[in-house]
């Protein structure tokens, strides 16, 4: 069997040979011992593969996971420019959302920032030099600010071991 | 006279001893422990210099979302930081971080890399808390600098 | 935005999962996995519901991966074996496997087995044994999916076939 012939008893195998082509193979699988194996060989592994893939799990938390595309999504979105044509009232929509924000925000800081518990003062945090980076935050008091740095920034080589 | 004399002298001495007693004593230095960690998922630091974390630290790291199973300390540093003022302190050859007392628990925090501010943050960093920076690193591993108050 | 977090949450294992089958690069399949969830939000106007939205966000992230695998090639020098193999000219000696490798495995130690022999094989050939057995991918879709022609998928999809018999063979003799 050539090898156009084997590619042929795949395509066969497979069921994307025309209805004529397809004919004629079984007709030389009727009489070709070497086709027949072949065949049988690439049937076997066709119904090993189809035993399925192996699962697999996100190898992270899902917040952590949802956090960092919600933060791309966000940077994604403020890059974007405004479209050029605009109705009044989908400019007045534009700016009633950041206001009514800020209006529920200021509420809310000034609920908190009662008298000063130094324990409970919130956080106030500054923009981070890095644009990328985003903070999780848990009950114990245990606060994560990752950095969207390349791998090769200053203190990443000098935790790769080799240096110190 | 001689009681008038008398009596300025104890009013002046009680006046001293009221201000001195009264006077609220000097607040200490905040001090801010400064740890640099590797993440890998290598059961051996390549580094014989690296040492296991910190029971507390492994303990918050654990509930963190990270996925890396072995932490290594690279460096330990405590920074003593004036009340009202920073202090900055080297945690690498080419990295140095800066601590700036903002009053109550409040810091700011700011990286240096190779002389240059490359991250500033301002953090509430109550006694018993913990601040995790960190980043990927070359080979699937991470870096993190964690902050912990000491006093 | 929330609901999009529940479709990220229902979908994550799976994508990640075919973003790591082809790439094999743990760090390499959450990366492309984070971008395909950002794109997939970006395009959200264009899903028509033509398709499930799993079967669409699959199809995001495998070409994202193979954006990522072109990128690596053009890194990579080719091997000599590697264009022998898409020219037909190895497994044309590899003797035909009469015995079933696979045959009386449990599903389990099946799946690990064919993880295992699928590292084995170049990501040209894998990705193709992907598509075609796992995404159900007729040859023409294929084809227009890699950027490559017909005849290629096919001498392809069967080198990987005849390589991943072999290889479970060899498994299957080194228990």
């Amino acid at each position: 069997m050539d090898y156009d012939a084997q590619l042929k008893l795949q395509a066969y195998l497979d069921g994307e040979l025309p209805e004529a082509e397809a004919k004629d193979m079984a007709k030389c699988l009727a009489r070709d011992q070497d086709a027949t194996v072949l065949l049988a060989e690439l049937k076997n592994t066709r119904q090993a593969l189809a035993g399925g893939e192996m699962p697999r799990q996100l190898p992270e938390s899902g917040e952590f996971f949802w956090s960092k595309i919600e933060r791309e999504i966000e940077r994604s979105e403020l890059s974007q420019p405004a479209p050029a044509h605009e109705s009044l009232l989908a400019r007045w929509r534009r700016l009633l959302v950041p206001v009514s924000a800020a209006a529920v925000l200021g509420i809310i800081i000034l609920v908190m920032v009662g008298p000063s518990n130094s324990s409970l003062a919130p956080e106030s945090e500054v923009a981070s030099e890095d644009s990328g980076s985003f903070v999780y935050r848990d009950e114990s008091g245990t606060t994560l600010v990752w950095l969207s740095y390349p791998a090769e920034n200053d203190i990443a080589d000098e935790t790769g071991g080799n240096r110190l | 006279m001689k009681r008038t004399v008398i009596g300025l002298v104890v009013f002046l001495c009680g006046l001293c001893g009221i201000t001195a007693f009264g006077q609220a004593p000097a607040k200490p230095d905040k001090k801010i422990e400064v740890q640099l960690l590797w993440g890998t998922d290598s059961a051996t630091s390549p580094n014989a210099g690296h040492k296991p974390v910190q029971p507390d630290v492994h303990k918050r790291l654990k509930t963190l979302p990270l996925k890396w199973h072995n932490y290594f300390m690279v460096t330990n540093v405590t920074l003593s930081v004036p009340r009202g003022q920073s202090a900055k302190a080297p945690i690498s050859s080419k990295c140095a971080i800066e601590i700036k007392d903002l009053g109550q628990h409040n810091l700011e925090v700011s990286y240096f890399g190779k002389d240059k501010k490359v991250e500033k943050r301002t953090q509430s960093l109550p006694k018993g808390e913990m601040l995790f920076y960190g980043g990927n690193a070359p080979g699937t591993n991470a870096w993190l600098v964690v902050l912990k108050r000491l006093e | 935005m929330e609901a999009f977090e529940e479709l990220v949450a229902r979908h994550r294992d799976k994508i990640y999962a075919r973003a790591f089958s082809m790439m094999r690069n743990e760090q390499e399949a959450v990366d492309l996995s984070q971008e395909a969830w950002v794109k997939g939000w970006q395009r959200l106007k264009q899903f028509q519901g033509d398709s499930s939205f799993g079967t669409w966000m699959t199809r995001i992230i495998i070409n994202l991966c193979l954006d990522q695998l072109r990128k690596h090639k053009r890194q990579r020098t080719e091997s000599i074996e590697a264009m022998d193999e898409d020219s037909g000219g190895v497994e044309r000696q590899m003797p035909v496997i009469t015995v079933n490798p696979t045959a009386g495995l449990e599903r389990a130690e099946l799946r690990q087995r064919i993880d295992k022999a699928m590292e084995l094989l170049s990501h040209e050939h894998r990705t193709v044994l992907i598509l075609h057995e796992f995404e159900e991918m007729e040859y023409k879709q294929i084809a227009k999916t890699m950027d490559c022609s017909i005849g290629t998928v096919m001498s392809r999809l069967f080198y990987a076939r005849r390589k991943l018999a072999a290889l479970l063979t060899d498994l299957k003799k080194a228990e």
